[in-house]
């Protein structure tokens, strides 16, 4: 079977802007949560996000693109731009896909746009109403880098980021692509904002995944893209190689439309069908990025997966929620913990589970509690749960 | 209203708010728990049930604790609506 | 690459809900669209609304009571192809039952609705019910959900495209062996949101003069009508299609799937890089020198999409033009994001069936255009090779190979 290898990375998020400044907040424990500044967070009970300050055009985007630019193209945008540089690939000769996971897509701009409407503004932008669209983003990516290969949106709610990934991984294994531009993006909105509120589903402060006073999560934005390539192709071209994308497991809850399984039964199968695409034994597991969203549901399922699936290994390695430091950014949050995987891999290091002061006895496995903590890793798991339902867990490895 | 008015008006908001196909309002007892196997509710439904009765009926829910008091059964939502009401009116009186 | 067998089909649609009664008001030449009620006066009215169907005679699991018109539809297309297959969840497997939906905005009517309560009464008084709605994998959750099925379960996006790539990832989950079956199409729904964005565009038929209709590839065509529905197809390998005796509507060979330069947010004016990346497609999965027999195309009546279809077509099948028919069934249903998902069960008939689905209000082509434009009524045909076509605004193109299953 062919083999796919990551050749460039990309990323934008609360922690910064780059996979560098993302690695050291990483390895620094940072936390990039703060009082939301995009709009006003007053009515909501929390006023808690993971925001990506001053997002700006950046100077080598042309400004006619940046004016149509939704915030979410824009994140995709610069985190593309990066991966693309350090995989040296031309994206326009290379008959490059794109695969981009995303649950808003243009919807921050549109809700305002809706608003303006509503309160009788007479001069609107309508141009924004097609941005809405979430594949919009993955046309101006094509535009933008002249991609000609086949392109295509996944959006699964939480799990988007991990199932783009996972697609591009089936399109160059079945050769339909050499390589592909894959990730995810996601924007804070009030539309999200208010549906989780709504729920009661947000903490009032920072979220505190597998802590015992956990009370749900902290929502971010932000973005993370790849280059996948075949390995030949890029071991051909000579490109440096950051990690070896082992496969993937998808699995459905099929139980309600928001909770997932208690008993965290189709976390167990996604994370089983994981292993089993990757050839990867239970054992070989040497660090797990979690969903660790911080609601009380999730963590303890989680958990009981993760024990099932992995069985003794499960209590002998690092588990680690990155949501603590960037936030639960939705659709991109499977790609940027795809990214902090890689920087683990390859910096020796498992990022830490931040506010985790009380332990939960039903979390009763290595969180990485606060710190950061040198570890050498070399096979890696992610796992993302969405809404509705939709599991999915990604296996990577270290090269060299 | 009167309070059998309420009472019928809640039963309404129950089955058409929470979208209960196929449930004929008149055969949700008074004092039968709202909450219960039967009617198949959850979690979501109790939050949707506390928006559709705070907006309705211009009255306020504070927390969890009360939600469950006031949503014990219809009589105890129909109560504790009237209860809200009077206090309202009291204190526009004032 | 493995072709896939399709032996369920199951639509919701606005000329008919089910596939008989859909091939049969396609065949007829029927279309969906009528004239909206209460549109102001000077403003296009034609659009190709579903007729009142109670999802609820489709739907078994009482989770769905509170499922957005868009999932009902995808339910009820699903139970619906299941049917058409004769396959329970049980007979598949729970665990190796995938579904694939593609959709465009989803739930889009409830996503203003959502807004709308936002901001005129604040965020204390939105509802709770209605936001798990609004993300595009409703659908898919809630098909899950009513199946019972734990299998792999993707929601794609790609604007016009939506169902044409839905069925494409559905077929490579099966080839991955990431599941034995899928349920593989997708849905939306018509909006004022969608139409006023149309509208502002002057996109829609009539805004540019002429009688407002829905006449694809003809020469007269002036603009979109828009549509809404859905379907599910039912995917399998043709191994074990043919091992349990069942109808193999057709078999998918292959697909393609790439990007030609376009203006952002529109059709490409022409799409002429795409027509050797075309040519070489079908040289890999065509048995040569049988060529393809139908074109259904994604033509929706815009004097753009439609005419940069036939172009692109022409440089793909140059001399051999003359004898392959174009169709497409968007004067019949409307123009909609997942509409590609209906194009194919047409695509599936049309080689099952031998017949070309009719072109609604065709009179004449383009002048040039070299294909054999089907007619305004259904007409019998020798047909093993199909081609289904999509070009998206953005430039996203697809193309899927079909053909009759063997004997």
């Amino acid at each position: 079977m062919r083999r796919v290898v990551i050749t460039g990375a990309g990323s934008i998020n609360a922690l910064g802007n780059g996979t560098r400044a993302f690695a050291e907040a990483l390895r620094n424990s940072r936390c990039g949560i703060a009082p939301l500044t995009l709009f006003d967070a007053s009515g909501y009970r929390t006023s808690c996000a993971a925001e990506v300050r001053d997002l700006t055009p950046p100077a080598w985007l042309k400004p006619a693109v940046a004016r149509h630019s939704s915030r979410s193209d824009l994140l995709a945008l610069i985190a593309a731009h990066e991966a693309l540089a350090q995989a040296g690939a031309d994206s326009a000769a290379s008959g490059l896909g794109i695969v981009l996971g995303t649950t808003v897509g243009g919807m921050p701009g549109w809700e305002e746009y809706f608003r303006q409407g509503l309160v009788g503004q007479r001069r609107r932008r309508h141009a924004v109403a097609l941005t809405l669209p979430v594949s919009t983003s993955v046309d101006v990516l094509a535009a933008v880098f002249g991609c000609s290969g086949p392109r295509l949106t996944l959006s699964t709610a939480c799990s988007s980021g991990s199932n783009a990934l996972g697609v591009a991984v089936d399109w160059i294994r079945a050769e339909r692509a050499p390589a592909v531009l894959c990730g995810g993006v996601d924007a804070l909105c009030r539309m999200t904002f208010s549906g989780f509120n709504a729920l009661q589903a947000l903490d009032a402060v920072p979220c505190r995944p597998f802590d015992r006073d956990r009370a749900g999560l902290t929502l971010g934005e932000g973005a993370a893209m790849f280059v996948l390539e075949e390995r030949e192709h890029a071991r051909a071209r000579g490109a440096r190689i950051l990690a070896e994308f082992l496969g993937y497991g998808v699995s459905a809850d099929a139980h309600h439309i928001t909770q997932p399984r208690p008993d965290g039964a189709g976390a167990a199968q996604a994370l089983q069908r994981a292993l089993d695409d990757s050839r990867v034994r239970a054992d070989e597991i040497d660090y797990v990025n979690a969903h660790g969203t911080a609601t009380p549901l999730n963590d303890v399922l989680e958990t009981r997966a993760l024990k099932a699936a992995l069985g003794a290994r499960a209590h002998r390695i690092p588990i680690s929620s990155t949501k603590s430091m960037v936030g639960h950014c939705l659709g991109a949050a499977g790609a940027i913990e795809a990214l902090a995987c890689i920087v683990a891999l390859r910096e020796g290091f498992v990022p830490p589970t931040l506010h985790l002061e009380h332990p939960d006895p039903e979390c009763d496995l290595d969180y990485v509690p606060n710190r950061s903590r040198p570890h050498a890793v070399h096979t890696v798991m992610s796992n993302s749960y969405g809404f509705g339902g939709n599991n999915t867990s990604i296996v990577l490895r270290g090269v060299g | 209203m009167n309070h059998t008015e309420l009472k019928k008006r809640l039963k309404r908001l129950l089955v058409d708010g929470l979208k209960l196909e196929g449930v004929d309002p008149e055969s949700i007892q008074d004092a039968a728990p709202i909450f219960v196997e039967g009617l198949g509710l959850d979690s979501i439904d109790a939050l949707e049930l506390v928006v559709l009765v705070e907006e309705q009926f211009n009255v306020v829910i504070p927390d969890e604790e009360v939600g469950k008091l006031a949503f014990a059964s219809i009589d105890a939502l129909a109560q504790y609506i009237a209860q809200q009401q009077r206090a309202q009116a009291a204190q526009g009186g004032a | 690459m493995r072709p896939i067998a399709v032996t369920g089909l199951g639509i919701v649609s606005p000329i008919g809900i089910g596939r008989q009664d859909f091939w049969e008001a396609l065949c007829a030449g029927r279309s969906g669209i009528r004239a909206r009620p209460n549109v102001a006066a000077g403003l296009p009215r034609l659009a190709a609304a579903l007729p009142t169907f109670a999802a609820r005679d489709f739907i078994r699991s009482p989770h769905l009571r509170r499922a957005d018109p868009v999932s009902r539809t995808i339910v009820a297309a699903a139970r619906l192809a299941l049917a058409d297959a004769q396959l329970t969840p049980e007979s598949i497997g729970p665990e190796r039952l995938g579904i694939t939906v593609g959709s465009v905005l989803g739930d889009i009517n409830e996503s203003v609705e959502y807004l709308r309560r936002l901001f005129t009464k604040g965020a204390a008084l939105v509802s709770p019910m209605m936001f798990p709605n609004l993300v595009l994998n409703a659908a898919a959750s809630y098909t899950a959900m009513e199946l019972g099925c734990t299998g792999a379960n993707l929601t794609v996006s790609q604007g016009e495209l939506s169902g044409e790539q839905a069925i494409a990832v559905g077929c490579d989950l099966i080839r991955a062996q990431r599941a034995d079956v899928v349920l593989a199409g997708g849905g939306d729904t018509l909006s004022d949101v969608v139409t006023a964005t149309y509208r502002r565009f002057r996109a829609l038929s009539g805004q540019r003069g002429g009688t407002e209709w829905s006449s694809p590839y003809d020469a007269h065509r002036n603009g979109v009508v828009l549509g809404e529905g859905g379907a599910m197809l039912v995917l399998e390998s043709t191994d074990a299609a043919r091992a349990r005796g069942a109808t193999i509507y057709a078999e998918i060979v292959d697909h393609c799937s790439f990007g030609v330069a376009a203006p952002p947010y529109a059709w490409p004016r022409r799409a002429a890089a795409a027509a050797p990346r075309l040519r070489a497609f079908l040289e890999r999965t065509l048995p040569a020198p049988a060529g393809v027999d139908l074109v259904c195309g994604s033509a929706n009546s815009s004097r753009r999409l439609d005419g940069c279809e036939v172009d692109l077509l022409t440089r793909v099948f140059g001399e051999a033009a003359a004898g392959v028919a174009l169709t497409s069934i968007k004067g019949a249903i409307g123009e909609f994001g997942a509409a590609g998902a209906l194009t194919a069960v047409a695509a599936c008939l049309a080689v099952h069936h031998r017949v070309v689905p009719p072109l609604c209000n065709f009179r004449r082509p383009d002048d040039g255009a070299p294909f054999r434009f089907a007619q305004r009524t259904a007409e019998s045909r020798r047909i093993e090779q199909a081609l289904i076509l999509g070009i998206a605004r953005g430039g996203a193109t697809v193309a899927m190979h079909v053909r009759r299953a063997g004997e």
